[in-house]
């Protein structure tokens, strides 16, 4: 069964947002599936990751982050898929909000999809400051 | 010269081959020289007894060495004459004397009971009671013999150090472990002592748990604990069960410590009530068994159980006396009382009190009695001494320990209700430490490795918590939050552990399909249905609606709660859903899709019935809300009795403390009958759905609002009540639910661990100041109205009449084992007494009431005094058919009940013991005569009704079939209230802990069938409430298993799969490694023997009978194909280990504890059991406050395993430490390594620092030990830290979430470091039926010197949360041995319903 564009969004979302399963979110890219976050500083753990063994470890490797921000408060988000003239190609503009009371944070990730998996996901997004407020972690 | 007193002893003087009887004279004077002898005609005195002069008005007592000649059986009455003689004359007294015997031992035995926690703390009570501030009552709770474990663990060994002739016992791993990892050089002498046979670990357990409070399978890790410390780290050879303050034991217990490999047990609560026969009555003899005797559980196995029948601190008493003499005739006394109930020439007298110093007297007696007299001996001893004593003179005789199934119940009444939040966690986290190693089991057979330190951890955790002064709400209101974060953090380490095996199982399920996948998980052996809590959320745009759907179709899923996006579409759902057919062991895929709609529940106002295919209920609204109706609609019956009701709530008065015994937590104390919400009018409304319908009804009582809701699922064979209590129950009142049961002739039957058993009606109502004795007793997960075994009266008529038994006293005159055993199985309890003798069953004494003697053999004087009063119709009986049965004459039982009479109680008279205990088999026993004989007590009832519990386990039914479950209790009695550390922290309303003035919701559920309590199913549905369907939304994609499948399963049905786990325990022994094959652990609940077949993913090979400790497996099983079938007698408990056939898991990083470093003195921080890994390895510093320049020594030591490396010190700037280092130490296991430092203040400024030694584990984790080094004069806050938990309250609407920030600030001078944890009551940890999500549970800070900084934490609201409830959260700040408590702040969920 192919996968609809919301159906692969929705399941990369629960997947590393909500559940932040890192086998889960390595298991939804292709073999050779990349992920890029183009605006993060070098040495970030998802500022490049190529292959399923480096996005398991690079997103494993956020979670863990002290300042990241925490699960996502998935009734307090919302997005739009935007579908583009390639068919294997869609936007997400997401407006995405955290348990905790961290501050809100809108992003736009870039989606090329291969035999219903993800080949390459451009993720543009900058870290909040502050996680949830923490000074002391 | 006048001689007042002839009195014959049971001493007896040198020499050894001849031993002399004392007789002891009294002598008068004047007189000078006196020469006593005794004379008769069987007596001679070969030595006179000589005494100085005596005064005009002085008088001496002589004792006097007589013979007596043979044969001089014990007791025989011998006449003798006492002869005075003095240069002057003489005179003489005539009188008789009884023959004593020689041979009698009394074994000293010291110990020091001790509780981790009750109204002290743990930290306290281990390291720091002599340091910290006075409680109110302090002088009775710190008298001066009593000291820290520390303290009291040296001084023992100091004493055997010191004394040769010393012996002691040692006991509880609370204190063991962590006194071998930080007094390391004691290590040579404590194992120098073990083997020379000086000290004996007793206990074999971790602690002293209250067992019918938890779950067996906590019983059978407690031993698992125990045993592996003692045993494998200590070298020790625990053998007895050291259960001695323990209110009340699951009768499961013998059975469980037998199949441990322990051989004894001993204690002192339990057949009688709280201080034993003696203490209630002042006669001992009123014990109707000896103190030695085999308690047997009704799987048949026991252990050799001595009582202490006149308590644990009967050797005391000794202590208290000033001068050896009078201890030695005070040790006496307690020998002539304790020799009255002995089995055997052997008495224990336990020399110890709580947390008490070595005895100073008893090596002193046992050194001077002996020179005194040869018999009896007074010696210093081990059990194990005392126990092969009793065995070598019992088999000497060719004779057994008496056997007893009796029920060891109840005893502190009030343990079942006080702090019930903490016993519904209890249950929660059993049952999902179970379900999680269940499914972590099977997620390990594909592949996934298993959460053994996790789940490890949780286990110590409920070890800890499972504690008589921990789980039974007895606890201090400081230590209640202390247990509260353990049982937090065993909730979260076992919900962790069961998602993660839930994620494994979905990952090689194919879960692809339309919308988002849910694995539905059934952690039972059989295949079942259940409702399953979903909570979903939506980024916007969200569906409209949605709908749950299984390979089948769609399931009737109901919203309990929505919240929507601006745009209307659902941002969050909570769903209640119906599965079907859940396979055994295994799980289904559902989906969850878009749907134009969302089903709810609709209201209709004014309705005030309900029903589904099996019942119909009714609730009054002039009655509060209760039920006025309960209709069986397969049999047509009402539950209830003509005006009565069902859920009807019932607040009680209590006092605070007992008008006698003054005490209160552990007493339930009801002034009387209270009043019912059925006295106020009340809102009814019906509400329906697809999933079924409910009836909810508000009333309220005083400051109390009380929501019933009673929910008729689809299709269900079971009516579920949630009773939600908001507001304030005041103080000193006892919340029970009610229902008027209809079912004349039963009687109460509960579950208890791996059985069900009878138990006595009680007296719910009673004044107790009047009648303490209302027979609440604690119930697994159901108790009901049934019958265990009956006795079917067939008339010649052909009419049948039955008679529900529950509990017996069995009067036989040969050890009666075969017989006890097999009532037993079917649930009937007995105490096993001689036809002349103390009876059982007065309240004055005994602990429970029994309903029927049963009197085996023929010629039975008590047969025969019960056949004299009943008459020759009787005895006809008898005659012609080897039985008969005589009904009682005293139908209606009465609050302090004494039913000791001969006709009291319905007695079953049976000539062949051996036929009878045939006949049980089918828990029937048939008895032919005639109608007319079988009395006018109510035939049985063919039907029974139970309710179904979730950690509400205090039950108790009136004789007239009124049930009642105890669910919560405000009581303010000693020692709640108490508050060690910092200031005193209560609710947010002011009020004590203890009182639970926050929201609570209680579930039970109505169960109810034809014929007993096996026909009518109660043991399946018990654990199916109480291990529900959960659903768990999983990514969803293709996989190896198909969309629905179960990997294991067993049948028949009368089995029940207990425990399904990795074989072998290491990390209990200390050691790393993975467990090799499988451990399957089954039970048999109905009381039949049977076969049964297991059958797991992969199959299992060369499958072995094992014990309890899954160790010893050497008994081949029947194996065919993977399956494994093995026999079960009935009640068995049996654990089968074998290898599994499925590729073996993959290695996973052992589980690390959040909060790094580690402090590795984590009973000072009140955490309860050791860290993740259990410490095989650790770092201490000494000691640990100091003021510079000072001496520091660093120790790294080795329980069990090698380690390398080098200590990390954290010296803060302006100290310097010398030598430099590095720290290396290179150790074998067991071995240690000290470092001596001299540490100056080189260039600091007053005040506090903190100087941290460090070492990394295998695991990873960084282990931590600090000392508080003062420069200067002394720090005016010791804490150094400030903490402030904000905002005071926070509300938060169902589907939202709101933040709580917790302010630190470090006015040491130096960095902190530690960890926050944040407490809230249970209810609030985000389990699928919690209203609330508090989280995380903890978090990890690191302060410099002068910083301040905050942490932030959630409250989060599920759409389906209740509106309206209030709790609380404080945050527990614990750094470098310090613990600090903010204030409460208030959490709520907006709006009313």
């Amino acid at each position: 069964m192919e996968l609809t564009h919301k159906e692969i969004f929705e399941r990369y979302v629960f997947a590393g947002a909500v559940s932040r399963n890192p086998e889960a979110v390595a298991a939804m890219f292709t073999e050779d599936g990349v992920i890029e976050a183009p605006l993060v500083p070098d040495g970030h753990p998802l500022r490049r990751l190529v292959g399923h063994d480096a996005i398991r470890a690079g997103v494993g490797a956020y979670h863990r982050q002290l300042a990241e921000p925490g699960p996502v408060d998935a009734g307090r988000s919302a997005y739009v898929l935007h579908d583009t003239a390639d068919p294997d190609v869609f936007i997400a503009e997401i407006d995405v909000a955290f348990h905790g009371g961290g501050p809100a944070m809108s992003l736009v990730q870039i989606f090329r999809v291969r035999d219903g998996r993800i080949a390459k996901l451009r993720d543009y997004f900058a870290e909040p400051a502050g996680g949830a407020g923490d000074t002391v972690a | 010269m006048q001689i007042s007193q002839i009195e014959a002893t049971d001493l007896f003087l040198e020499p050894a081959a001849a031993p002399r009887q004392v007789v002891r004279v009294t002598v008068h004077g004047p007189a000078s020289g006196v020469r006593v002898r005794i004379e008769g005609p069987t007596v001679r005195t070969p030595e006179p007894a000589v005494t100085a002069g005596l005064a005009a008005g002085e008088q001496c007592v002589v004792e006097v060495g007589v013979l007596v000649g043979a044969p001089a059986t014990e007791g025989s009455v011998h006449r003798i004459t006492a002869i005075a003689e003095t240069a002057d004359g003489r005179v003489t007294a005539d009188g008789e004397m009884r023959a004593a015997a020689t041979g009698w031992t009394m074994w000293m035995i010291s110990h020091f009971h001790y509780d981790p926690v009750w109204w002290n703390t743990q930290r306290g009570f281990t390291e720091l009671w002599q340091q910290l501030p006075d409680v109110p009552g302090a002088d009775r709770l710190r008298p001066p013999f009593v000291r820290t474990a520390f303290d009291l663990v040296r001084a023992h060994l100091d004493a055997a150090r010191q004394d040769d002739d010393y012996r002691f016992v040692l006991a509880e791993i609370d204190y063991l472990k962590p006194y071998w990892d930080v007094f390391v050089d004691d290590r040579a002498d404590l194992r120098r002592m073990l083997r020379e046979g000086r000290v004996e670990l007793v206990g074999g357990m971790y602690n002293e748990p209250n067992t019918n409070l938890t779950h067996p399978e906590s019983t059978i890790r407690n031993a698992v604990y125990g045993v592996g410390y003692q045993r494998d780290v200590l070298g020790g050879d625990p053998q007895s069960a050291w259960m001695l303050d323990v209110f009340g034991h699951d009768p499961a217990f013998p059975g469980l410590m037998a199949d441990a490999g322990l051989t004894s047990s001993s204690w002192a609560r339990g057949p009688f009530h709280h201080v034993g026969a003696k203490r209630h009555t002042g006669d001992i003899t009123r014990m109707q068994f000896p103190s030695e005797f085999e308690w047997v559980s009704p799987t048949g196995r026991g252990v050799l159980t001595a009582y202490m029948a006149n308590h644990y601190v009967a050797g005391w008493d000794v202590e208290r006396k000033d001068t050896l003499d009078e201890a030695m005739a005070e040790a006496y006394a307690q020998y002539r009382e304790l020799r009255k109930v002995a089995a055997t020439r052997n008495v224990m007298l336990p020399v110890g009190h709580d947390h008490n110093i070595p005895s100073r007297w008893c090596t002193e007696i046992h050194r001077e009695w002996a020179k005194r007299y040869v018999w009896p001996r007074f010696t210093m001893g081990l059990p194990r001494d005392f126990f092969a004593a009793v065995r070598a003179e019992l088999s000497g005789r060719g004779a057994a320990p008496s056997p007893q199934t009796r029920d060891m119940n109840p005893v502190y009444t009030g343990k079942d209700v006080s702090y019930i939040d903490t016993k519904q966690a209890q249950r929660a986290i059993e049952t999902t430490v179970l379900d999680a190693e269940r499914l972590g089991t099977l997620a390990a057979l594909l592949g996934t490795a298993y959460p053994a330190e996790a789940l490890d951890k949780a286990w110590r955790l409920l070890a800890y918590g499972a504690h008589h002064d921990a789980v039974t709400g007895t606890e201090s209101d400081q230590v209640y939050l202390d247990l509260l974060a353990g049982w937090r953090e065993a909730h979260d380490l076992a919900s962790a552990a069961r998602r993660d095996a839930v994620d494994a199982l979905a990952a090689r399920a194919d879960t692809s399909g339309a919308g988002r996948a849910l694995l539905a998980v059934n952690p039972l052996s059989w295949a079942r249905g259940g409702i399953a809590r979903v909570h979903l959320s939506y980024p916007a745009p969200g569906p409209h609606g949605v709908a749950v759907r299984d390979d089948e179709g769609e399931l009737p899923a109901v919203a309990d709660g929505v919240t929507r996006h601006d745009d209307g579409s659902i941002a969050a759902v909570s769903l209640s859903v119906p599965a079907r057919d859940i396979p055994a062991l295994g799980y289904r895929v559902w989906h969850v899709v878009d749907s134009p709609t969302l089903a709810g529940w609709t209201g209709e106002d004014g309705r005030t019935s309900i029903r589904n295919e099996i019942f119909e209920v009714t609730a009054d609204p002039a009655r509060g809300g209760a039920l006025s109706r309960i209709v069986d609609r397969r049999t047509g019956r009402d539950l209830l009795r003509p005006g009565g009701l069902g859920g009807e709530i019932t607040v009680q008065d209590e006092y605070p403390g007992h008008p006698y015994w003054g005490e209160g937590p552990w007493h339930l104390l009801p002034k009387g009958p209270g009043r019912g919400l059925a006295e106020t009018a009340a809102e009814v409304r019906a509400e329906h759905s697809a999933a079924g319908s409910r009836l909810v009804s508000v009333a309220t009582l005083g400051e109390l609002r009380i929501t019933r809701e009673a929910v008729l699922w689809a299709g269900a064979d079971r009516i579920d009540f949630r009773t939600h209590v908001d507001g304030s129950i005041g103080q000193d009142r006892l919340l029970r639910v009610r229902f008027d049961l209809d079912l004349p002739g039963t009687r109460p039957v509960s579950e208890v661990g791996f059985a069900a058993i009878g138990r006595a009606f009680g007296f719910p109502e009673s004044d107790a100041a009047e009648d303490l004795w209302t027979l609440d007793n604690p119930a697994h997960t159901w108790a009901g109205l049934s019958s265990t075994a009956r006795i079917s009266l067939h008339g010649p008529d052909g009419s049948v009449r039955r008679h529900a038994i529950g509990v017996a006293e069995l009067i036989a005159d040969d050890d009666a084992r075969d017989l006890l055993v097999a009532l037993a199985r079917q649930g009937v309890t007995a105490t096993r007494t001689p036809a002349v003798g103390p009876r059982y069953g007065a309240l004055d004494a005994d602990s429970n009431l029994p309903d029927v003697r049963i009197v085996t053999g023929a010629g039975n004087p008590f047969a025969e005094a019960v056949l004299a009063s009943a008459g020759d119709a009787y005895r006809a009986v008898l005659a012609a058919t080897g039985r008969v049965f005589v009904p009682g004459e005293r139908p209606v039982v009465e609050p302090g009940a004494d039913l000791r009479g001969v006709r009291d109680l319905p007695v079953l008279i049976a000539v062949d013991p051996d036929a009878l205990a045939a006949d049980l088999a089918d828990a029937t026993v048939d008895v032919h005569q005639p109608a007319s004989l079988a009395g006018l007590g109510d035939p049985l009832t063919d039907y029974s009704v139970a309710l179904v519990n979730h950690g509400t386990p205090g039950f108790v039914s009136r004789q007239d079939g009124t049930l009642f479950l105890s669910l919560m209790r405000a009581c303010t009695g000693w020692p709640s209230g108490i508050w060690i550390d910092g200031p005193q922290r209560a609710t947010p309303d002011g009020a004590g802990f203890a009182l639970q003035h926050w929201s609570h919701t209680f579930r039970y559920s109505l169960l109810a069938g034809a014929g007993d309590w096996r026909r009518a199913g109660f043991v399946r549905a018990g654990q199916e409430l109480n291990h529900p369907v959960r659903a768990d939304e999983v990514t969803a994609g293709p996989g190896a298993l198909p969309g629905r499948a179960s990997l294991g399963s067993v049948s028949p049905d009368s089995v029940v799969l207990t425990a399904l786990k990795p074989r072998g325990n290491p990390l209990a022994a200390g050691l790393a490694g993975d467990a090799e094959g499988i451990t399957v652990r089954l039970y048999e609940s109905h009381g039949s023997a049977t076969a049964a077949r297991i059958r797991l993913h992969g199959g299992l090979h060369e499958p072995v009978r094992t014990n309890v400790l899954e160790e010893d497996g050497s008994e081949p099983v029947r194996a065919d194909a993977g399956d494994v079938t093995v026999e079960l007698s009935p009640a068995d408990v049996v654990t089968v280990a074998a290898r599994s056939g499925a590729a073996a898991q993959l290695p996973g990083a052992p589980a690390t504890e959040p909060v790094q470093p580690v402090f590795t003195r984590y009973w000072l921080h009140n955490k309860g059991p050791a860290p993740l890994g259990n410490l095989p390895v650790s770092v201490y510093v000494h000691p640990t406050a100091a003021v510079l320049p000072a001496p520091v020594r660093v120790t790294v030591g080795s329980a069990t395993e090698a380690a390398a490396g080098v200590v990390d010190l954290d010296v803060p700037a302006g100290l310097r430490v010398t030598p430099a280092g590095p720290l290396r130490y290179d150790l074998k296991p067991g071995e240690y390594r000290h470092f001596d430092l001299q540490v100056t203040a080189a260039d600091a400024a007053a005040g506090q620092y903190f100087l941290a030694a460090r070492i990394r584990d295998r695991a990873g984790q960084l282990l931590e030990d600090a000392v508080a080094l003062t420069v200067g004069p002394p720090a005016a806050d010791p804490a150094g830290l400030d903490v402030l938990l904000e905002p005071g309250e926070v509300t938060v609407a169902p589907g939202t979430a709101a933040a709580l920030t917790l302010r630190l600030r470090n006015h040491a001078a130096s960095a902190v470091r530690g960890e926050a944890e944040l407490l809230s009551p249970y209810g609030t940890w985000g389990a699928p039926d919690d209203d609330l999500l508090v989280s995380p549970r903890t978090r990890e800070f690191a302060l410099p010197a002068g910083a301040t900084g905050t942490l932030g934490f959630t409250v989060t609201a599920p759409a389906g949360a209740r509106p309206g409830g209030r709790w609380w959260a404080l945050a527990r700040v614990t750094s470098f041995g310090r613990v600090l408590y903010t204030a409460t702040v208030s959490l709520g969920t907006t709006g009313s319903r």
